[in-house]
């Protein structure tokens, strides 16, 4: 059996080049269909780590997943703001632990610039509730001698090359074009370490900074004529008084739906309040149809490519009557005859499954900055999980089923042609 | 030495789906260590004989005993492991397995039978020292099967079919991809080596003057009933 | 991908706000877990629950929205058996029961809607396997086709469907 098998390896390498081209098709597909599970995967798991810990999001009424999009993770729609004291009455409810305002609508070179407060970091969880740590540096002071302070993300650091004690100039809007405060540049004062969140490529700043830096700004463009110092402006009242929304922690999480109903109807106007786990779960909910049929697609790839492995390896039998006829008279039965087709099937398809991982190894290396830059998922390499394998298995299990084909012709034809193929 | 390797009784075979047979051969007999000529034209029913005595067919009556076993009383798993220990195989051409070399195709009968891989001793060897009995150049036995000449295939067929010394040797039509001069130089060599084995020797030709140097002629027309009714 | 996401997200923006959206066949829960406790909210058309959303007119009627409160008041959720959950106090409110209170407060505009509010308070021995509820309500409520669920606790949030195929919630 040892013999027959070690033959039908000596036999495929001669047929490397056809063989070999039905593998690049099949480890493609694999690939594909791995990078599909795979993007599906990480996108929920670098979504979900980036809500770590947090209640409620609370802004102005739009959709729940509009929200969170746009306040966790920067993408998406601006939504409208919030006042100020709305914000106050959520944070001194009794059932809130902690509450964080954000201010979004800048930009720093593409990436967003966020306005909070120094909580911002002693609260906000990544992962499996680890808090945000400095990779340098330390947070922006938050009072008045603060004002033009930033910590940057992990990623922006990386990518503009700063370090504590650059300087910084923000963009108003979030274009990388748009009209810039160069007037007020911000000094880098810590460095955030990377968390594979929204927060690796978020500028943060403090609300006042925020205030601050529109003081002599009207309707998205400078005041003609109107030039206020960086160093009056801390003069003038920086008191924030709207933001875009908030995060919120409880000190009982049970309370979440309560509060959320009591946020929702506060009477001094309309709010929204989101469980962003919720959102997201409802956001892939939606999505599911969207998952469903790129899988399917992918899977209808894979078929693809192991229907090609049956044809060429039932046009290769034709060329290969000969080669079974001399295995028959040496002694080989139908049955080994069989065995080394489905062997040769299974060999091109495991083969194709591995080079499939290689190529997904390669394409995350490869792309996994630009996936995190342009859709915030934090992509990495590491060995299959368990719902891979299975789908490496059904792969598999799939070309052992396309080997039948070419395996049972093998089988009838052996048994047809004897010692001397009549061809 | 009067042991019968081929014994042939009352033996009738029908293609499938063919209304009257093939063969139809009440008695063939070949003595242990003969070297018998078959002659018959093409179409005569040879590839099918072949087919019965290789066990790859199974005769629809009758008996064909090799070396004492009756072939059609054994299971075909049976069959297929008596013709891996017991019979070498020589056909008319693309007898090798053309992505294999020379040395590699000669030792390949000693990966399907242990009997025959014992009897060879060191495979490696035995294949070589048949290739040079046969005369294949050294420098050629690495080469693979695809790259040597249609005589030199031939050639490294036969040493295939010798390794291990299998008491029953069939040739098929071996010489007649070969050209006249080198058909006799390449019986002579079987005639040589089968003698040297002690093997059992059935050359089946459709020309008939390759016959000279058997022990016995047999016509397959004349013992096969089938047939004179097909030329009737 | 993000441009789906963003796609999706307008799609989603106008029902998701609407967060009290009452149709008929569809229940909500909400779970709440926090420490040993095990709070379960539920809100039941009550139409799924007896097939008609407004006063009971006869016997049978009242005899419907009895059997329904029966089917309430028995608990028809059952925490995972691991964490050895046990009820601590419910609360089951019916609309028209007894022809007095109507709860139609959540539904201003919505006469002709009625809601069943039931609430369910669980103490556990082991929370931290808690790691599923069941419901008998797809076996009780024949008209009930969907439970949209909302979950908080130790182990994050989420959201999911339950039907009368899949009546387990699982995180």
């Amino acid at each position: 059996m040892k013999a027959v098998l070690l033959l039908a390896l000596k036999s495929a390498w001669a047929r490397r080049l056809t063989l070999g081209i039905t593998l690049v098709a099949i480890a493609l597909a694999a690939a594909l269909l791995l990078a599909v599970e795979r993007v599906r995967h990480d996108a929920r798991a670098s979504f979900a780590q980036s809500i770590a810990g947090v209640d409620l999001v609370v802004g102005a009424r739009t959709g729940s997943v509009q929200l969170m999009l746009y306040a966790v993770f920067h993408s998406g729609a601006a939504t409208n703001n919030i006042r100020w004291d709305s914000y106050a009455a959520i944070a001194s409810h009794p059932a809130v632990a902690w509450a964080v305002p954000l201010s979004l609508g800048d930009s720093h070179r593409g990436f967003p610039v966020l306005g909070t407060t120094p909580a911002y970091f002693d609260h906000v969880r990544y992962a499996d509730g680890r808090p945000l740590a400095f990779a340098a540096g330390r947070a922006f002071a938050g009072d008045i001698d603060g004002v033009f302070e930033t910590v940057v993300g992990s990623e922006v650091a990386r990518e503009l090359g700063y370090r504590v004690g650059d300087r910084v100039v923000v963009t108003h809007g979030m274009a990388e074009l748009g009209p810039e405060h160069a007037d007020k540049p911000f000094a880098v004062v810590g460095v955030l370490a990377p968390t594979g969140t929204p927060a690796d490529r978020t500028v943060h700043v403090s609300l006042e900074a925020i205030a601050a830096i529109h003081l002599d700004w009207a309707g998205g463009a400078p005041l003609p004529g109107l030039r206020i110092p960086a160093a009056q402006a801390r003069k003038f009242d920086l008191a924030p008084r709207e933001i875009t929304a908030a995060l919120v922690g409880l000190k009982n999480r049970a309370d979440v739906f309560r509060l959320q109903r009591h946020i929702n109807a506060y009477r001094g106007e309309p709010l929204l309040a989101a469980l962003p786990g919720v959102a997201l779960d409802e956001l892939w909910q939606t999505l599911a149809m969207v998952e469903k049929t790129l899988f399917a697609l992918s899977v209808l790839v894979v078929l693809v490519g192991l229907a090609g492995l049956t044809a060429t390896m039932l046009a290769g039998l034709d060329q290969r009557r000969r080669e079974l006829a001399i295995l028959r008279a040496l002694g080989a039965g139908p049955r080994e005859i069989f065995l080394m087709l489905i062997a040769e099937g299974l060999l091109v398809t495991a083969l194709g499954v591995l080079a499939g991982c290689g190529l997904l190894a390669a394409g995350i290396l490869g792309f996994a900055p630009l996936v995190q830059a342009q859709y915030g998922i934090h992509l990495a390499w590491r060995a299959p999980s368990g719902n891979e394998i299975a789908l490496l298995a059904s792969i598999l299990a799939t070309g052992l089923a396309a080997s039948l084909v070419p395996g049972w012709r093998a089988w009838r034809m052996s048994l047809a042609d004897g010692l001397t193929p009549r061809n | 030495m009067t042991d019968s390797a081929i014994r042939i009784r009352d033996l009738v075979y029908r293609w499938p789906r063919q209304p009257r047979p093939c063969l139809d051969i009440p008695a063939l007999e070949v003595v242990a260590g003969e070297r018998v000529f078959l002659h018959g034209p093409s179409g005569s029913g040879k590839s099918t004989l072949l087919g019965l005595l290789g066990g790859v067919a199974v005769p629809e009556r009758g008996a064909i005993e090799l070396l004492g076993r009756d072939l059609a009383g054994l299971g075909g798993r049976a069959r297929d492991a008596f013709r891996a220990d017991h019979t070498g195989f020589v056909f008319q051409q693309f007898n090798l397995l053309p992505w294999l070399s020379a040395l590699d195709n000669a030792r390949l009968p000693c990966t399907f039978s242990a009997r025959r891989k014992q009897r060879a001793g060191d495979a490696a060897v035995e294949a070589a020292r048949l290739l040079t009995h046969l005369d294949l150049a050294p420098e050629l036995w690495r080469q693979p099967a695809a790259e040597l000449s249609v005589g030199q295939q031939q050639r490294v067929a036969a040493a295939r079919a010798l390794i291990g010394r299998p008491e029953i040797l069939i040739a098929d039509e071996p010489t007649s991809a070969l050209d006249a001069p080198r058909q006799q130089a390449f019986i002579d060599l079987l005639l040589a080596e089968s003698a040297a084995a002690g093997a059992t020797l059935l050359f089946v030709s459709h020309d008939a003057r390759l016959a000279a140097h058997f022990d016995r002629v047999i016509a397959l027309a004349e013992i096969n009933r089938a047939g004179m009714a097909d030329a009737s | 991908m993000k441009r789906t996401i963003l796609f999706v997200a307008l799609l989603c923006a106008v029902p998701a706000f609407a967060q009290h959206k009452h149709v008929h066949g569809e229940g909500r829960l909400d779970v709440a877990i926090d420490k040993d406790s095990l709070a379960l909210n539920l809100e039941l058309p009550l139409d799924a629950a007896v097939g008609f959303e407004r006063a009971p007119k006869n016997d049978k009627e009242k005899a419907a929205l009895a059997a329904a409160a029966r089917v309430l008041d028995a608990v028809p959720f059952a925490p995972g058996a691991a964490a050895r959950c046990s009820l601590q106090s419910k609360e089951v409110r019916m609309p028209f029961a007894g022809g007095a209170d109507r709860h139609d407060h959540a539904h201003e505009g919505e006469d002709h809607h009625a809601d069943i509010e039931a609430s369910y308070l669980f103490r556990c021995a082991d929370p931290a396997a808690l790691k599923s509820v069941e419901t008998t309500l797809f076996k009780d409520f024949k008209r009930l086709y969907r439970l949209e669920t909302r979950r908080a606790g130790p182990a994050g949030q989420g959201a999911a469907r339950l039907t009368p195929n899949k009546p387990v919630l699982n995180w």
